[in-house]
């Protein structure tokens, strides 16, 4: 299994880079995860990945964050990745303003772009905060300022949204909506939500077992905001896709 | 309360219902501290208690912290280090009183290192184990921050530790005192042990007394001194729970 794997990280480039995955295979013990995968995702696109549990979205997300090895196939991934969470996963000892400097590289002398970052989703005055006191919200907030510090080139977002209130998540949905807009990186979604996924992306793809099932271009559909009937098939169609309904 | 049953037990020996060859009472007992204190001998005897304690503590908590960084953080660590102490640590510190005797003279080395060994074990139980419990996904955060292996241990695994550290911390500072008491118990010739024996010697009960006040101070004193430590380190907590 581990006979053609390569894993190009480090490839210099000047401008910022598609993801390339070709041919991604990715096995836990005897369980196919990901099987034969191709992905390209261009510069500045934003993509929704939506799928069961367990079809190997998360896996596929991990190894585009470099966190999980492929076994076989190629991954091309910008040097520039940042990654948020389902959860914010700040740590708890440090006050928000480090936690956002933990994204870059020298943690020293990067105050005021922490302080950008804060301010660009709305937290700026909370920057001498300790996390622990910050709503899941605020938290979540904080966790996209160390990503967006980073200045990425590739966002990847598992399921961010999933453990906040409805109307937090609206709110935050509209933030990363905006924030991506405004500095475009290649954006990759985990969601299980097909209204976020249609609302956000660009593009929507399914996964099932291990493979891309569906790949549907949104842009006409969500950009016009007014092709109703064209969003009420798509959306049947994908919950159809997931298994949900006929 | 405890000012009345102080006072209780004032009365009580006062008015000849306790032995007070037997149970010294609270005035006596002030007495007794307030002639220690200005003859010099408390301070001189509890400088040198103090000394021992410091030393074994400083000595105990410093190995174990060294040896549980190293078996939490390396799986060779822990194969080499951890199973070993796991088995030392089934034995009664105190049981081996007379053996560090016998091995390390009759001086101050086997009162230190007595205390040391005491003060040991919840320091690296402690460690270890926050080293251990400290959240894999806040790890694989870092990891995916593109951070190398010391600002990994420097900014997650080590303040992550923390406060389970201090309980070790905690432990093993009333453990001190305790392992103090046992280590002057033997061929003593100064120390707050050695007052205590030489009282019990001439059955002066408002010495041995005087003796258990200070070595309670000394216990109050250590725990105060966890407390304002994690009052400074985990401040971060306090914020969570002035929420």
């Amino acid at each position: 299994m581990t006979s053609s794997t390569t894993l190009r990280q480090e490839s210099v480039r000047e401008t910022r880079a598609p993801v390339e995955v070709r041919g991604l295979h990715r096995a836990y013990g005897a369980r196919q995860v990901i099987r034969g995968l191709d992905l390209r995702v261009q510069a500045g696109e934003f993509l929704c990945l939506l799928g069961p549990s367990g079809c190997g979205k998360t896996t596929l997300l991990r190894t585009l964050a470099g966190l999980d090895a492929a076994d076989a196939g190629e991954v091309d991934v910008p040097t520039q990745v940042a990654i948020v969470f389902q959860e914010p996963r700040l740590l708890p000892w440090k006050r928000v303003d480090f936690n956002v400097r933990f994204g870059v590289a020298g943690t020293r002398g990067a105050r005021a772009q922490a302080l950008a970052a804060l301010e660009e989703v709305g937290l700026a005055d909370h920057a001498d905060a300790w996390p622990g006191t910050l709503s899941g919200g605020q938290a979540q907030r904080v966790a996209l300022a160390r990503a967006l510090v980073r200045e990425p080139h590739l966002l990847l977002l598992d399921e961010p949204f999933a453990a906040l209130d409805a109307l937090t998540r609206i709110r935050m949905q509209a933030l990363v909506r905006e924030l991506v807009d405004r500095h475009r990186p290649a954006t990759v979604l985990v969601t299980h939500d097909v209204e976020e996924a249609i609302l956000l992306g660009d593009r929507v793809l399914v996964m099932a077992e291990g493979r891309i099932v569906r790949d549907s271009d949104t842009t006409g559909i969500t950009r016009d905001a007014a092709d109703a009937v064209a969003l009420d098939v798509l959306r049947r169609d994908l919950l159809r896709e997931l298994g949900v309904g006929g | 309360m405890p000012f009345l049953l102080l006072l209780a037990w004032q009365l009580l020996a006062s008015g000849g219902a306790i032995d007070e060859r037997l149970f010294s009472s609270p005035a006596h007992t002030a007495h007794a501290l307030w002639m220690l204190t200005t003859n010099g001998t408390l301070a001189s005897n509890v400088l040198v208690s103090l000394r021992r304690s410091a030393i074994g503590l400083l000595l105990g908590v410093s190995t174990a912290v060294a040896l549980a960084t190293v078996s939490g953080l390396w799986r060779l660590g822990e194969e080499l280090v951890d199973s070993t102490i796991q088995m030392v640590r089934t034995v009664p510190v105190f049981a081996l009183t007379s053996v560090f005797v016998v091995w390390f003279g009759l001086g101050e080395l086997s009162k230190e290192l007595l205390i040391a060994m005491a003060c040991f074990f919840p320091v690296y139980l402690n460690v270890h184990g926050g080293i251990r419990n400290v959240d894999r996904r806040l790890v694989e955060m870092a990891v995916a921050m593109g951070k190398g292996r010391r600002q990994i241990i420097r900014h997650v695994v080590l303040p992550g530790a923390m406060p389970q550290t201090l309980v070790g911390l905690r432990y093993s500072l009333s453990i001190s005192v305790l392992a103090l008491v046992v280590a002057e118990t033997l061929n003593t010739t100064s120390g707050l042990g050695y007052l205590m024996a030489n009282a019990q010697q001439y059955l002066d009960t408002d010495v041995i007394f005087a003796c258990v006040v200070v070595y309670c101070l000394m216990g109050i004193t250590a725990d105060l001194v966890v407390r304002v430590l994690e009052w400074r380190t985990l401040a971060w907590r306090t914020g969570v729970g002035n929420r």
